[in-house]
């Protein structure tokens, strides 16, 4: 697997509720200037980083759709390739854990089956205001078998962790799924994973 | 016959033989022989002629036959006579019969024709009707409106009157009061004076008196003592010394002069009237206007004295808010600048001084203007603007100076107002434009009579000119309208309309939403925050618009059981989604792909397997331009390049400013963060500039109302049905 990592390049994406956070994730995960005194251009490129794992570098391509989520556009095109999907809640909104079990099924019926998933709680920073317990986030993600991680985007607390643990979880994936192509493909046919999986007899 | 003459023949060659054997010996024998041979020719000849006879029987059978034929055949032929006649007949019959059902047909026709004439007829007078029906309601409906806006008008006349009447009321009981406190004054003065004189009056006559009494006194002293005249003299003189200086001290009016100007420090009081003068007869006008000026010397006094009471109401007096002529001059505390014309961070107060000062900070009106209420409230806005037109003396600059200095700021100052006015007029809810014709009546009138009508005016225009966009749209160069011939049927569904204009139709209903979208909805995040939301309603309004529109896509295909059905009907929507790219709107673009993109969709491999070539390149062509890739690279491009008339995707916009709103503080430190409102000014000046012109295509109210009311199923509905009709693993023969 050691050559696959020297060009890996994954794709993330980020969903979540509305000021869930998503963007103060990525924006502390990206720049690490949050909350920062001094007034700094945020652009409005999309999101690449670098991250370094066992001397290993992968590239993490993030995608936000932060500020669209009343929009009904994350369909197939938005989850096709995905490698990696985080699933963001707050953890002092009640409504935004409640969304979680629909990205799930969401993620099933969209995204390829080789994607990994992470469920991460933020605002840790908000304690005082906490209305899901960090074992109710841990049942959660348990009862879909995927890891979960609480941060804060505010403080940074664990956000980068939160990051290596999906780009963990897609190590070990695509270990136990030998055979999977990492080469990004573009779409040759108007077929979703599941034809394509019959179509071409059965890859994984 | 032969035969028979042979046999004939023969039988004579017998006899000739027989005669001639008869000579012979055996003659009897011969005889015997000879009628046996007789009797055999005889049976013979019998026999011929038996044969003969039954030749001539078969012969007459045969003709008899013949005959029989003969007759058979004409009586065939008599029967196919008759059966040809028949035919003909009945050819002829059927020809009738045709004729007559052609006759009837016609007639059903014409019937049919006459009909639908009458349908028509009776649609197009009910169209008519709903027609007149309309414009008797929009009539009414204007009507109601100008008699709205007539009763508003009186009303606010009224109101204006009222408030006037008012104000003249309590300027008359100011001035009553007023008057009625001099005449008390004076009164009091009088009274005083009266006193004094009376005190004096008591003085003059106790001395006069007391001098009676000394003079009584020198009498009867001189009387008594007249003999020590000398020493008496003496003391006369050091008595009348000490009298007169009694006198000076006691002057009436100095005194009354010393107690005016010691009267209680009220800057309302006017000078007191000339003494022992009744108050003149007074022009009312004339005192009016004096008492005018006089305010007005009075307020430019107040605001040296007591600043930040004079136009701040209770409610929104605030502990830190300082009258803007005290915030002090430029320091770390109030102002960042980037570069010496480029402001990073201010406090209010410095934002609006330097947006009406004479040195340009690049702090742009525009900006200012577009993002102010993401930190203050238009009410604030206006009440700093008046502070600072009213422009106070410094102590180191001379009148002319402060007159050229005053006038450049108020003129800035007028400008924000204009400005602001009219490009955000939706800013100025009643109870502000109220204050702004306060400001403009009583402030702006006074000083610049000219400027304050502009003003006014333009408010007016302002309030008139909200119909002015409709009347645009009566331009030349709109294409026909591709209407359907039932267009008037209550029965139009949208598989008869053309898909053009389908487009054109959905585009037009689109941009009448997107036109309204305002400025302050794009700030805060308005549009996500549950508190806020109530601001942002034409962005909502987008956003259901847009979901609405991609749900219709995915519930019309799904509705189709038939494989054949469903293909029609995408590669329909596959047009559609043509001609909305045409006409630069990439919200219904946007829409469409992602109902296109929608898992019940998407997932319909056989459905899509079917459409044309073209249509797949221009959808796989389209998705690739409005990918979210390098955060739409290609959609930026594409707007970019645009032509307008446009509608953009609204949600790329909204990412951005998402970005810039969580990456960036709004404050740094206590001052307003002003570059972070300047990044979200640029984004939203990016989509105002597509608000400005309109397209020019004629609306059919009938296919935009198919277009506005969608019954569309929900996701999971979809969904379950997308698996019932192209269920998983199913071959094309289990497709129907």
């Amino acid at each position: 697997m050691s050559n696959v990592s020297d060009s890996l390049l994954l794709k993330l994406i980020i969903i979540g509720r509305s000021m869930a956070g998503k963007s103060c994730i990525l924006l502390r995960f990206c720049d690490n200037k949050f909350e920062s005194n001094l007034g700094f251009t945020i652009g409005v490129d999309f999101r690449f980083v670098s991250l370094n794992k066992n001397d290993e570098t992968i590239g993490l391509q993030i995608w936000d759709t932060a500020g669209q989520e009343r929009f009904r556009t994350i369909t197939s095109s938005y989850y096709r390739d995905a490698d990696g999907v985080m699933i963001v809640y707050d953890i002092t909104d009640e409504n935004s854990f409640d969304q979680v079990d629909h990205w799930f099924d969401e993620i099933s019926k969209q995204a390829p089956p080789s994607v990994v998933k992470i469920l991460v709680g933020n605002k840790t920073d908000l304690e005082n205001k906490r209305k899901i317990s960090t074992e109710r986030g841990l049942n959660a993600a348990n009862s879909r078998s995927c890891p979960f991680i609480e941060v804060s985007a505010k403080s940074g607390e664990n956000v980068k962790k939160a990051f290596e643990m999906l780009v963990d979880a897609w190590t070990e994936k695509s270990k136990q799924h030998i055979t999977k192509p990492r080469k990004k493909k573009a779409r040759q046919k108007i077929t979703n994973e599941s034809f394509e999986k019959k179509d071409k007899g059965n890859c994984c | 016959m032969d035969q028979l003459k042979n046999l004939k023949n023969k039988k004579k060659r017998s006899y000739k033989r027989t005669n001639l054997t008869r000579t012979t010996s055996q003659t009897l024998t011969e005889k015997e022989q000879t009628d046996k041979e007789e009797e055999r020719i005889r049976k013979e000849l019998e026999e011929k002629e038996r044969i003969r006879k039954e030749l001539e029987e078969k012969e007459r059978i045969r003709k008899q036959q013949e005959e029989e034929e003969e007759r058979i055949r004409k009586q065939k032929e008599e029967e196919e006579r008759i059966r040809k006649q028949q035919e003909e007949e009945e050819e002829r019959i059927r020809k009738q019969k045709e004729e007559e059902e052609r006759i009837r047909k016609q007639e059903e026709e014409e019937e049919r024709i006459r009909k639908q004439k009458e349908e028509e007829e009776r649609i197009r007078k009910q169209q008519q009707q709903q027609e007149e029906e309309r414009i008797r309601k929009q009539k009414e409906e204007e009507e109601r409106i100008r008699k709205q806006e007539e009763e508003e008008r009186i009303r606010k006349q009224k109101e204006e009157e009222e408030r006037i009447r008012k104000q003249q009321q309590q300027k008359e009981e100011e001035r009553i009061r007023k008057q009625k406190e001099e005449e008390r004054i004076r009164k009091e003065e009088e009274e005083r004076i009266r006193k004094q004189k009376e005190e004096e009056e008591r003085i003059k006559k106790q001395e006069e008196e007391r001098i009676k009494k000394e003079k009584e006194e020198e009498e009867i002293i001189k009387k008594q003592q007249q003999q020590e005249e000398k020493m008496q003299k003496e003391l006369e003189k050091d008595e009348h010394k000490e009298n007169t200086n009694e006198n000076d001290t006691e002057n009436p009016n100095q005194n009354v002069e010393k107690i005016t100007l010691q009267a209680p420090p009220s800057p309302r009081v006017l000078p007191p009237p000339p003494k022992n003068l009744p108050p003149p007869p007074v022009n009312p006008k004339l005192q009016k206007e004096e008492e005018k000026i006089q305010e007005k010397k009075e307020k430019v006094i107040n605001y040296d004295e007591k600043p930040h009471l004079r136009f701040e109401t209770e409610e929104e007096e605030s502990l830190d808010d300082v009258y803007i002529w005290k915030e002090p001059n430029d320091s770390e505390s109030n102002i960042l600048l980037a570069d010496k014309s480029e402001i990073k961070a201010a406090n209010l107060n410095k934002l609006i001084e330097k947006l009406t000062s004479q040195q340009n900070y690049g702090v742009t009106l525009d900006t200012f203007l577009m993002t102010y209420q993401s930190f203050t409230t238009p009410k604030k806005l206006l009440t700093k603007l008046i502070q600072r037109y009213h422009v106070p003396k410094t102590q180191n600059e001379n009148e002319d100076e402060y007159a050229k200095r005053k006038k450049v700021i108020q003129i800035k100052v007028i400008n924000v107002c204009t400005k602001w006015i009219e490009n955000h007029f939706s800013d100025f809810t009643e109870k502000i434009l109220k204050e702004l014709h306060e400001f403009i009546d009583q402030t702006l009138a006074q000083d610049d009579k000219l400027i304050a009508k502009k003003l006014r005016d333009t408010v007016i225009k302002k309030q008139k000119g909200i119909d002015k966009k409709k009347i645009i749209h009566e331009s030349e160069n709109i294409p026909e309208p591709k209407v359907p011939k039932n267009i008037f049927n209550s029965s139009l569904s949208l598989l008869d309309v053309d898909e053009e204009e389908i487009a054109r139709q959905l585009t037009l209903v689109e941009f009448d939403i997107f036109s309204q979208i305002k400025p302050s909805e794009l700030l805060n995040q308005a549009w996500s925050k549950p508190k806020l939301r109530h601001r942002a309603k034409n962005v909502l309004a987008m956003i259901q618009r847009f979901n609405d529109l991609s749900g219709w896509v995915s519930t019309t295909i799904i509705n189709c059981d038939k494989l054949k059905h469903r293909v029609r009907v995408l590669t329909r929507f596959l047009k559609i989604l043509e001609f909305c790219r045409q006409l630069n709107n990439f919200n219904a673009v946007m829409a469409l792909l992602a109902g296109f993109n929608s898992s019940a969709i998407y997932r319909l491999k056989f459905t899509w397997g079917e459409i044309p070539r073209r249509q797949i390149e221009v959808f796989d062509q389209l998705e690739k331009e409005m990918s979210s890739d390098s955060s739409y690279k290609g959609y930026r491009e594409a707007l970019k390049g645009v032509n307008p008339p446009c509608i953009p995707y609204l949600g790329v916009h909204l990412t951005d400013l998402t970005f810039i709103e969580d990456g960036n503080p709004d404050f740094i430190g206590n001052l307003i963060n002003f570059s972070k409102r300047l990044q979200i000014s640029k984004v939203i000046r990016n989509i105002q500039q597509y608000q400005q012109k309109g397209y020019e295509l004629q609306p059919v109210h009938q296919i935009q109302q198919l277009l506005i009311k969608f019954k569309n199923l929900g996701e999971t509905e979809t969904y379950d049905k997308s698996l019932k009709i192209e269920p998983r693993n199913a071959d094309i023969e289990d497709i129907q």
